[in-house]
């Protein structure tokens, strides 16, 4: 029973442009996923796997106002307390820093642990 | 399990030698192996693409555990997170608190989206049903005039097949 942690984001731009745009911000280097369908990237243990997702609202999560989904499965421990949940909320940090982009932290696909309003436009790149 | 896994009653185990399951894994490890499976808890995956949690008799399987509160667009949304990770997709809502029809209604979405992946079969357990589905029901659950009830059955899957 796997847990996860999913960092969803919208964004007016396609998805190999904000793969490129997530990795000046956040430093991470995002490569093809193999299978094709998104962006992969590394730190340590941690991979988290960026594609467009087709999940459907539920409750108080609008997921389909988010265009993208950056993800992390977690397999052990505790998910809240897990390196790949320090490192999405590390992410949604920066992301909230630069105000462009609203963006939505979920765990479970069922509990929302943080958000970005993306209210103040600043170009990631100066 | 789908693809016609019969134990009878066969006793099953549970290998958890290349990953320490969590308690809810064990869980649900233990319930496949009464069924007679032979269950095997699969490596971490971390760098190794998407993978499920459990090889059963050969079958890839994942497990997805809803929390309380869960909708049928919960269930959904884990289908459809789970249809590249395993070939049978074992959803626990029985601590969710979903009734069995909402628990009906979030494959249905899920099906008729016609996006099955790499899913064979379904089996949702809620508290006090549960529901399963094999490849051909999902893909019959768009199909409004040969719509055909779910294999809905009493929560002692004991040696049972799934989709059979």
């Amino acid at each position: 029973m796997s847990r996860c942690i999913d960092l969803f984001i919208d964004a007016p731009v396609g998805l190999g442009e904000l793969a490129a745009e997530m990795g000046e911000l956040t430093g991470l280097v995002f490569g093809l996923d193999p299978d094709g369908s998104g962006y992969v990237t590394r730190q340590g243990d941690v991979v988290l796997t960026m594609s467009e997702h087709d999940f459907v609202d539920d409750g108080q999560l609008p997921l389909s106002s988010y265009r993208y989904d950056l993800y992390a499965r977690v397999s052990t421990g505790h998910v809240l307390d897990s390196p790949e949940a320090h490192l999405l909320r590390h992410v949604l940090s920066l992301v909230n820093a630069i105000g462009q982009y609203p963006a939505l932290l979920v765990f479970d696909l069922q509990h929302i642990i943080g958000r970005a309003d993306g209210g103040a436009p600043t170009p990631i790149r100066a | 399990m789908a693809g016609g896994c019969h134990h009878g009653r066969d006793a099953g185990s549970f290998d958890e030698s290349a990953r320490r399951v969590s308690w809810p894994e064990l869980e649900m490890g233990r319930l496949l192996a009464s069924e007679g499976h032979q269950v095997r808890a699969v490596a971490d995956g971390r760098g190794r693409g998407r993978i499920p949690d459990f090889d059963v008799c050969g079958v890839a399987t994942e497990v997805k555990t809803l929390r309380p509160g869960a909708t049928s667009s919960t269930l959904a949304n884990a289908l459809r997170r789970g249809r590249d990770q395993g070939e049978i997709v074992i959803v626990n809502a029985s601590a969710s608190g979903l009734a069995r029809h909402w628990a009906d209604r979030g494959v249905r979405e899920f099906a008729a989206e016609q996006r099955l992946g790499k899913i064979s079969a379904v089996r949702v357990i809620g508290a006090g049903f549960e529901l399963s589905y094999n490849r051909v029901d999902l893909i019959r659950a768009v199909q409004p005039r040969q719509l055909q009830p779910p294999h809905i059955q009493p929560r002692e899957p004991r040696g049972r097949a799934l989709g059979a």
